[in-house]
Formats: structure tokens, sequence, C-alpha cells
């Protein structure tokens, strides 16, 4: 559904409430800001009238924001704040191009915070490889938390199902070898109040890593996933018919016979559902 | 269905109030309105519960209920004017809590509670935007709320330091009002935040505005701050109500013919703090319609 002209006026409002730079700049030169926003000089006339000083009044907004969408981050941002020497860094998130398009699309904060992370720790800045590696582990952990429990649909009595999908309440991620372990290890830190060290991540290899609902209500569980089982997950990722996925068992190496009672124990494990 | 003026006959004298929202009586120094229900009924007329569907009711709002005690829904997390907002789910636990709480009608800040859907990090308030067209928006999504829970909801003028649009808060909320066919919780203290933000005398807006239609008031503390030359009010809800705040109490109550319920937000203060402002209130609302109707409710039940 398409934004009135007072919605894409309050996500301009959210925007200078978290930016302050992006607020002075569209009082310096409101056309050039907010082209392609879908506002017009009428609608910049009701920002502009306001006293530019009303929109400073409580400072400590993005850090509150920030502290909010910490926590979903707590090992993430813990690397990158080891390695900046505070989380000053992070707050750079709410001057972001990923900041302000999730707030005019409508998007989900903590996800565009992990894909802004990531984007920095593969670009170098704020902890590097072991911080965008951690967040890509925490944002798929974001999306797993928000996921809406599917309809489970029924299996054949006999054999497998004509397609298969990777579970949607699971989500799979490729990432540096040890990555998992560090995770667990920051996170156990974290909670005990130990001492942090700056985490390395020297391996070349790579792991994959399933997360999924844990036992507990909002609890989560990530674990390691073979190579051969996280290719096909990866392939059935928006489902595939099953006589593709034995093709793919094939051709990684199972051996015809098994190939049937691997991709069964992928149902029964709940990596895969019929389609 | 009656038009409002009828349907305000049949909402109930709920009287001086409290206010409350999941966890807040947990804190430490906050106001137990359990022991303000035992020690001070006259002041504990009904509970306004603030409520998100994703946390619902605390202990102590459960008690409340199991004791009796009449209460109102004040919504946390719905966008009024934006009709992406009133999705299945939400509408369900919303009638779920409505039957756990029997409210009295549904209230809340006609504002944006939250950017994009709801999340813990999309959280805010904002007030909206006070133009022709919002107005219209906000009025739609007031009659399709109350057409899904079959309860009266009444808009907030919500609180902020910089509203955007052409119209008076007090414009544009008559506007809404009256396309809604609805009444107002007139909260005090955020009408004052306005027009000092905005530069207005204090009872700008108010002449044109039918009073009438308030059926509840809100008054809460606050404080004014200053930042770069800037002075504006801070809404604390702590026990210092400001002098404009007082001023508008008592030109609204002395016109205000339907108001039903008035809450004095002060959850965050312990009880002995906020009596003497419990006894203020109820002073300066003495002569009004609302006290008057007020003394004889509570001479009827002792």
């Amino acid at each position: 559904m398409s934004a009135t002209r007072s919605q894409i006026l309050q996500r301009v409002v959210v925007r200078m409430l978290h930016d302050p730079n992006f607020a002075s700049r569209i009082y310096d030169d409101p056309a050039r800001v907010l082209q392609g926003s879908g506002l017009g000089p009428a609608d910049w006339e009701h920002i502009l009238r306001i006293d530019p000083r009303a929109w400073t009044t409580d400072p400590e907004r993005p850090s509150r924001v920030f502290e909010a969408i910490r926590r979903e981050y707590p090992a993430a941002c813990a690397s990158a704040e080891l390695a900046s020497g505070g989380r000053r860094g992070m707050l750079r998130f709410f001057a972001s191009v990923e900041f302000h398009s999730c707030v005019m699309d409508r998007g989900l904060l903590a996800g565009a915070f992990g894909d802004w992370l990531r984007a920095e720790g593969e670009q170098g800045r704020l902890g590097a490889k072991p911080t965008a590696s951690l967040a890509r582990l925490e944002r798929a952990c974001v999306d797993v938390r928000r996921v809406t429990r599917p309809p489970v649909l029924a299996r054949p009595q006999d054999g497998l199902p004509e397609r298969l999908a990777a579970h949607p309440e699971r989500r799979l991620v490729e990432l540096p070898e040890g990555t998992l372990g560090l995770y667990q290890e920051l996170l156990a830190r974290l909670a005990a109040g130990t001492r942090l060290s700056r985490p390395r991540l020297r391996s070349r290899e790579r792991e994959w890593i399933v997360v999924e609902p844990g036992a507990e209500p909002g609890s989560l569980r990530a674990s390691l996933l073979p190579e051969g089982l996280a290719r096909l997950m990866a392939e059935a990722e928006r489902g595939v018919r099953c006589t593709r996925l034995r093709e793919t068992a094939l051709t990684i190496g199972a051996e015809q016979a098994e190939v049937d009672e691997i991709l069964e124990g992928m149902l029964a494990d709940g990596l895969l559902c019929p389609a | 269905m009656d038009g409002f003026s009828e349907r305000v006959k049949k909402l109930p004298h709920l009287g001086i109030g409290v206010s409350t929202e999941y966890g807040a009586a947990d804190s430490s120094g906050s106001l137990d309105y359990l022991r303000l229900r035992e020690e001070a009924p006259q002041f504990a007329g009904f509970l306004e519960i603030g409520l998100e569907t994703t946390k619902g009711l605390d202990r102590y709002a459960r008690r409340w209920l199991e004791l009796g005690g009449p209460s109102t829904y004040h919504f946390l997390d719905i966008n009024l004017d934006e009709s992406e907002d009133f999705d299945p789910a939400w509408l369900e636990a919303c009638r779920s809590l409505i039957e756990e709480c029997r409210p009295a009608w549904l209230c809340g800040d006609a504002g944006l509670w939250h950017f994009g859907e709801r999340d813990p990090a999309h959280m805010l308030l904002l007030p909206p935007v006070l133009t022709d067209d919002s107005a219209s928006e906000m009025a739609e999504g007031i009659v399709r709320l109350r057409d899904e829970t079959g309860l009266e909801v009444l808009p907030e003028n919500p609180p902020g330091q910089a509203y955007l649009g052409d119209l008076h808060l007090m414009d544009f909320f008559a506007r809404v009002c009256e396309r809604a066919d609805t009444g107002l919780l007139l909260d005090c203290a955020h009408l004052a935040i306005y027009q000092v933000a905005c530069g207005h005398e204090l009872l700008a807006g108010l002449g044109d505005f039918p009073l009438e239609r308030v059926v509840e008031m809100h008054v809460a503390g606050g404080a004014l701050k200053a930042q770069d030359g800037l002075t504006w009010m801070d809404d604390t809800h702590g026990t210092e109500v400001l002098p404009e705040t007082w001023a508008l109490v008592e030109r609204v109550a002395s016109e205000a013919v339907e108001l039903r319920a008035v809450v004095l937000e002060c959850e965050r203060n312990l009880l002995e703090d906020c009596l003497p402002l419990y006894r203020d209130l109820a002073e300066r609302l003495e002569g009004s319609p609302f006290g008057r109707r007020r003394a004889v409710s509570l001479e009827a039940s002792r």
C-alpha cells in the first residue's frame, strides 16, 4: 500500500530525530535532500517552519534505539566495540543509507543494522572479518525470531514428497570456520561478565551454521551442518523438485542407495519440509 | 448506530483515576495503585491500563481487575492512520485483552507509535501531521477500530516538540472528532507542551473546540527545560504540575459537560508524594460539571 503524504512526512521526521546532520541538510537544501521522497515544496514548508533546535531536545534517542538493537547483536557489537574502542562507530548507522532506506520503506531496523554492520566489517572497519561474520550469524537469528510458524503441509503416506523446501523456520549461513565457536564464546563471556579480548578468525576454511527456534519459547539454537547437507538445504531454499535434490546429492558424493535416506533424515530433522 | 451525543450518555462516569503500563509498578519508587485503591479510593475510580498486545497485562493490573476495579484500555501500539496496522493478529490480541479487562472504552495517543511494523526498536511516539488530509486518515482508523471492537475509541493529543502541519492542534482534533463522530481524551499537559512549542497563547484553539466532545482528561507533571536557547516543556509525569497545565485543566473542566474520567498521570512516584496532588486536582475540579457529578457519586457510595 502506498504511503500518504503525512506518512511520508512522519518517516522523514523519524530520520531527522535520529540523524541531526540529515536534519541540518534539509534546512540547507530541502529540494536536494528530499528529492525522490514523494514530498513537494508545500510539504518541506511544514518542516522548515519548525525551529531546528526542536529536533535535538532528545539527543539520547539514537543511543536508546541502538541499545534496543544491540540486544539482538550482542556478539557482533562486542566485536565492533573491542576493535573500535567504543560504540560511537556503531552510532554511525543512523547516518547510513541502510537506516534511512529502512525507515522510508517500512523495513526492519534490526535487519538493516545487521546488514550495515556486516558491510562495515567487510570493508575492514569496526572489527573487520569477525564482526562481519558475527553480524551475518546474528542477522539470521533476527530473521528466525520473527518467522511466523508456517502451516505444515501433509507428507505423502510413503516415500518423499514431490517437492521439498528448506524449512522456513530455519536459516542457513555460510561463514568462515570458527564463527560459531567465537559466537558461543563471546556470548558466554558476556553472560559471565568476564573480560573480552579482540576476536580473531584466521581460518580460510568455511563452515555452515543452521539457526532455528530452540526448545524454550523465544530461544534459538545455532549448530554446525556438514557441507553436503548445507548444499542440499541451500538448493532447496525456495522449493525444488525432489528429483533435483536427489541429483544434487549424487553430484556431491552420496551413494545412490542412501540418497532418499539422507533426504528423509533432513525432513525428520526439520531442515527440509514438503513444499 | 446512534451519534456520539447519544452514545456518550451511555458511558460510565469513572471519576478520578490512575494510569499504568506493563511492569511500571515493579519499578522502585513507583505508585502502588492497589494501595491507593485501599487507602484513597476516591482517587482510584479506575485504572487506565497502557497496553501493548505483545506484553499484555502485568500481575498488578490483573489483581486490580480481579478486585473488580473499572478500567480503560490505553493502546500503545496502533498507528490509527495506517491501515497496515490493523492486521488480524493485532486485532485478535486486542479483542482478547478487551475480553480480559472489560474496559469502559479504548483510548490512546493518536500519533505514530512505531515506524514500520511493530518491533521493539521501532517504538516511539510522534504527534500526527496536523493537516486536513491527516485528520481524515486518523478519523477513518478510529471508526475502524470502534467497528472492530464495539467500544468507543477516544483519540488523545500526543506530546511532541515538533508539530508539522498547518492546522492548530485543537482544530485538527475537532476535525478528527467530527469525522469519526467520537469523543476526545484531552491531555492538558500535552496541550500545554504544544502551545509553548508553537508559540501560541495558552488557551489558543480552545474557544472553537466543541468541549462537549471531551470525555476523558489527563493531568501530569512537567518541567521547563532549556537547550541551545530553546525553552521547552518536558512531560515528566512528576509531582509538579505546571501552572499552564492547571490553567488548561480548569478551563476545559468548566465547560466539558460530558467529561467522565480524569487521570492523574503520576505512576513513577510514591503514593505519599502523589496524594497531595490528587487532593489538589480534586479541589480544582470541584465546581465543574465533572466535580459536581463526582461529589454526588462519592456521596452515594458512602
